[in-house]
């Protein structure tokens, strides 16, 4: 067992909107050790990018604990946050949005070396970009190319170095691989796993699509609603799944065998409104097991077999 | 540091490449060329000087003598719209920069930093906003007092509320864009951020209104002129003399035409210029 | 089996400028009365562009279509005038778009947009068009009541089925769907491809189902296109493609899924990137990335071979068995 490098505890986020509080991410404990990755899965509006936003605190956290190697960086003064970004990084969904049109490619990774290592000099940086470039796979006669010019596979790479070049040891993936084509879905995650192996880092990795997530985590966490619901190790998920939500959810990925038999679990209605949400399980209006106790309480988390869970239904099972 | 000189030196030679194709925008260059030599060159062009009347000689059409014809002291049109090149161009470009830099940092900040420091500029630029510009810019200039500087001023102010209000709704949506959260990731500061990231994508709507502006910027002096807040005849500018000649429409049409016709042209050269630049700046554009 | 929408050699390109994007070249492609037809492929593969074509509401300029037919119902659907083809559009083929947040006009209640399909093509009148609007939401699963609420009101997948319900409100005989479920969660996805399914049984309509995801296609697909560089590469019934997919591409694709009931330490990638649109390599477009290419590949372009009356791919190797080279 490696030591936890990301602890997270009771990380709470709330945005005040004209109806109310949104309980964006409400009460989420997790720790990731060193060198493994986590993957966060969840539908839209769950709360998973959220969490990870707040981890590097692009969104100040309402409450709670984010302890990094056992400091708890959201108590970080923005001058010492500054340092910490050099160790956690993010690499974004959208490979169009999240490059600046007016850049060059050199200019993009560059600019994370141009905040954080001021005394540098140009040549440097450009060996250093240049090397960074071979590392994800950037052909070095693009760094003079604008992003608009690129395809969507080049472009997230561009993501992945600006990310890397300053040497973290923690990366938040947030769905880097959902705008892509499944053919360069493949070669990114190849690349991902490979540079994980290398340098030795720490992956999030949030996503939407459970058979990504469950090719390259070590653990999954399940989140329904800013709660998570279930977490385990990713054999035991897929396998074993015990909250409900991860049974329905794993029943809907379409598999791509036209002989398999579909048992599928249709999910009644939609995610309720995380604004204000009723007490008790959250879960419990799509839930076909709800019992009456699930509008009372809300479930704890609480280990089951290889699981951790949050339901009520698993109470009995509980070792 | 040869290395990042060099790339500069090519982004801004691609640019001008890139301006040179449009034709149409180096044919406003070139008209906006003429402009500015003439301005620079008028005591040599100008057949005589602007304030020189000649009573005998009053109200005369457009002929050999004086090819734009003479206004009502009898003074030579063509040397005044010549002078007064001199005085419509700076006003022109001068208040429009004044309410560009002025507008556009407000603007800025008020978009990027939103909350209260984003209600305070907005009101304060609501309420110069509620008063009609022309009727603005004559309170500032009668405030200052008359005279060319305070008549910039006066004029630039006047639409400091028109460039917020633009940056402001572009900045409000690049900024949650998620190369703004890129930058904040690895530590930008929100000052380069606003900077480097930021405004360089709002520079389109900024330069199709410039543009229009400078247009404004020459008309609004000139009815600050006319009311005697702006230049003090007999010096020449064009929407004074415009105003002046407006008296006249009916029966010496000509004196309306020709700086009326400056104004225009200067104006058109900058809009296909504007244009060009725009699409020269923007590297989506590149073949 | 007499054809009921047959694309032969269809050829489309969009101009910029000196630019000219080849993005349909020489389709070839039929599907059969009540058929339910997966058209599958990577971005800029053409699939929008057919489907487009098909209806004729290709934005021209910059599309042009330079060369083969669209035969509908023995009808040559780029022959017949403005007018006809208009009473065709809606009425015979009806089109779902991606995303059902813009498909949908925010100002009209959802009543209003379905009523308004009902009445460009039959002759009722608007109370009774109104009482049909109400039939088919609750066809699709939606409370009759919520006819004069607008789009705003409903969430992602429910506006969904808010346009099956509009493309569906005049029975056409063909439905393309582009992407219909691509902008939905997955358990969202779920309740619309069983929607999907219910509606394929109860109105028997022909459908073409673009996508890009293979599972989907297994799922509700009688046959498959697999569509690469603007042409369809392979074709078959989903039994075959899926058992024994024959040109090399479609192999890479189903090789680049990471799989969820397997454990893979990684992934197998196709070598380099899908061909530029302006500029397709010669002979077969894949060659460039293809590890069976041989020298007749890089000049000749490969015609059908049939592997069984319905199953065919465009590849000089496809009797060859399947070789692994990993």
């Amino acid at each position: 067992m490696g030591e936890p490098l990301l602890e997270v505890r009771h990380l709470k986020k709330y945005f005040p909107t004209k109806k109310g509080l949104l309980y964006a991410v409400d009460d989420v404990s997790f720790s990731i050790e060193e060198g493994k990755t986590l993957g966060l899965v969840g539908e839209s509006g769950c709360g998973k990018s959220t969490t990870g936003r707040v981890i590097l605190r692009l969104h100040e956290a309402t409450g709670g604990e984010v302890l990094y190697r056992g400091k708890n960086i959201l108590e970080l003064s923005s001058r010492e946050m500054r340092e910490m970004r050099k160790k956690m990084q993010i690499v974004f969904q959208d490979p169009y949005s999240s490059l600046n049109p007016r850049l060059s490619v050199k200019g993009l990774i560059e600019e994370s070396l141009l905040q954080q290592s001021r005394g540098m000099s140009s040549a440097e940086r450009e060996k250093k970009v240049l090397e960074i470039m071979d590392m994800v796979g950037l052909e070095r006669r693009l760094a003079h190319s604008y992003p608009h010019e690129l395809d969507g596979g080049r472009r997230q790479r561009i993501g992945i170095a600006r990310a890397l070049i300053l040497e973290p040891e923690f990366v938040v993936l947030d769905e880097p691989v959902s705008a892509l084509d499944v053919c360069v879905q493949a070669q990114i995650l190849n690349l991902l796993m490979d540079l994980q192996k290398e340098l030795k880092l720490t992956y999030l990795f949030i996503s939407h699509n459970l058979s990504v997530v469950k090719h390259i985590s070590d653990q999954i966490a399940v989140m329904y609603l800013g709660k998570l619901v279930e977490m385990a190790d990713h054999e035991t998920i897929f396998n074993a799944p015990q909250h409900p939500y991860t049974k329905a959810l794993l029943s809907a990925i379409p598999i791509p065998d036209p002989t398999a038999q579909t048992d599928r679990i249709i999910l009644e209605g939609d995610v309720t409104s995380p604004i204000n949400p009723p007490p008790g399980c959250r879960f419990r209006s799509r839930c076909r097991w709800a019992m009456p106790e699930c509008a009372q309480c809300a479930p704890e988390l609480m280990q089951v077999g290889n699981s951790t869970v949050a339901c009520h239904l698993c109470r009995g099972e509980q070792k | 540091m040869k290395q990042t000189k060099e790339k500069r030196y090519s982004f801004a030679k691609e640019t001008i490449a890139r301006l040179l194709k449009n034709k149409l925008a180096v044919f406003g260059m070139l008209v906006l060329c003429v402009l500015v030599l003439t301005a620079v060159f008028a005591d040599h062009i100008a057949p005589y000087a602007y304030d020189e009347m000649d009573l005998l000689n009053a109200y005369q059409s457009p002929n050999s003598e004086h090819i734009f014809g003479t206004d009502e002291f009898g003074r030579d049109i063509f040397s005044r719209v010549v002078y007064g090149s001199r005085i419509s161009l700076k006003v022109g470009f001068i208040a429009v920069g004044i309410s560009v830099v002025a507008g556009g940092l407000l603007g800025a900040v008020a978009g990027y930093y939103g909350g209260w420091t984003d209600n305070l500029i907005m009101r304060a630029m609501d309420v110069i906003m509620s008063i009609p510009a022309t009727l603005l810019a004559i309170s500032i200039a009668a405030a200052l007092g008359a005279g060319l500087t305070n008549l910039m001023i006066a004029t630039g102010i006047a639409s400091i509320p028109t460039y917020a209000r633009i940056v402001r709704a572009s900045v409000l949506g690049i900024k949650e864009q998620e190369f703004v959260e890129a930058a904040r990731a690895v530590g930008t500061r929100d000052f380069t951020i606003l900077c480097k990231h930021i405004l360089p994508n709002c520079l389109a709507p900024i330069i199709v209104q410039a543009t229009l502006g400078v247009a404004f910027a020459i008309l609004t002096a000139a009815g600050l002129s006319f009311i005697g807040l702006g230049i003090e005849p007999p010096t020449p500018e064009w929407g004074a003399m415009l105003s002046n000649a407006r008296t006249y429409i009916r029966d010496y049409s000509y004196m309306c035409l020709f700086p009326g016709l400056a104004i225009a042209i200067t104006i058109f050269s900058l809009n296909v210029l504007g244009d060009g630049l725009r699409d020269a700046l923007d590297p989506k554009l590149r073949q | 089996m007499k054809d009921f929408l047959r694309i032969d050699g269809l050829t489309v390109e969009y101009r910029s400028g000196n630019r000219r994007v080849h993005a349909v070249n020489e389709l070839d492609l039929q599907v059969g009365e009540g058929e339910v037809l997966g058209f599958v492929g990577e971005t800029g593969a053409g699939k929008t562009t057919t489907a487009l074509s098909i209806l004729r509401i290709l934005p021209d300029p910059p599309a042009k279509v330079l060369g083969g037919k669209v035969i509908f119902k023995d009808r040559d659907i780029f022959q017949l005038s403005e007018r006809e083809m208009r009473a065709i559009r809606g009425e015979e083929i009806a089109m779902i778009f991606q995303d059902p947040m813009t498909s949908l006009d925010p100002v009209k209640t959802v009543g209003d947009q379905i009523c308004e399909m009902i009445l460009l093509h039959q002759h009722c009148s608007r109370k009774e068009a109104w009482q049909k609007a109400g039939d088919m939401l609750e066809t699709v699963g939606i409370d009759r009541e919520r006819a004069s609420e607008y789009p705003h009101q409903f969430s992602g997948g429910m506006k969904q089925r808010v346009v099956i319900a509009i493309a569906l409100s005049c029975k056409p005989a063909l439905l393309i769907a582009d992407e219909p479920t691509t902008a939905l969660d997955v358990t969202i996805q779920a309740q619309i491809l069983e929607l999907m399914k219910e509606l394929k049984k109860e109105y028997q309509s022909s459908m073409i189902l673009i996508t890009h995801d293979l599972g989907i296609v297994a799922e509700i697909c009688d046959n498959v296109a697999i569509m690469y560089a603007g042409g369809v590469v392979e074709y078959g019934n989903v039994y075959d493609i899926y058992k024994d997919p024959r040109h090399p591409y479609t192999q890479a694709l189903f090789d680049s899924i990471p799989d969820v009931h397997r454990i893979q330490d990684r992934l197998k990638v196709i070598t380099g990137l899908p061909p530029d649109p302006t500029d397709i390599p010669s002979g077969c477009p894949f060659h460039p990335r293809c590890p069976h290419c041989t020298e007749r590949c890089k000049t000749e372009k490969p015609e059908a071979v049939y592997l069984n009356e319905t199953h065919w791919a465009k590849c000089f190797h496809a009797r060859e068995g399947r070789n692994d080279n990993g």
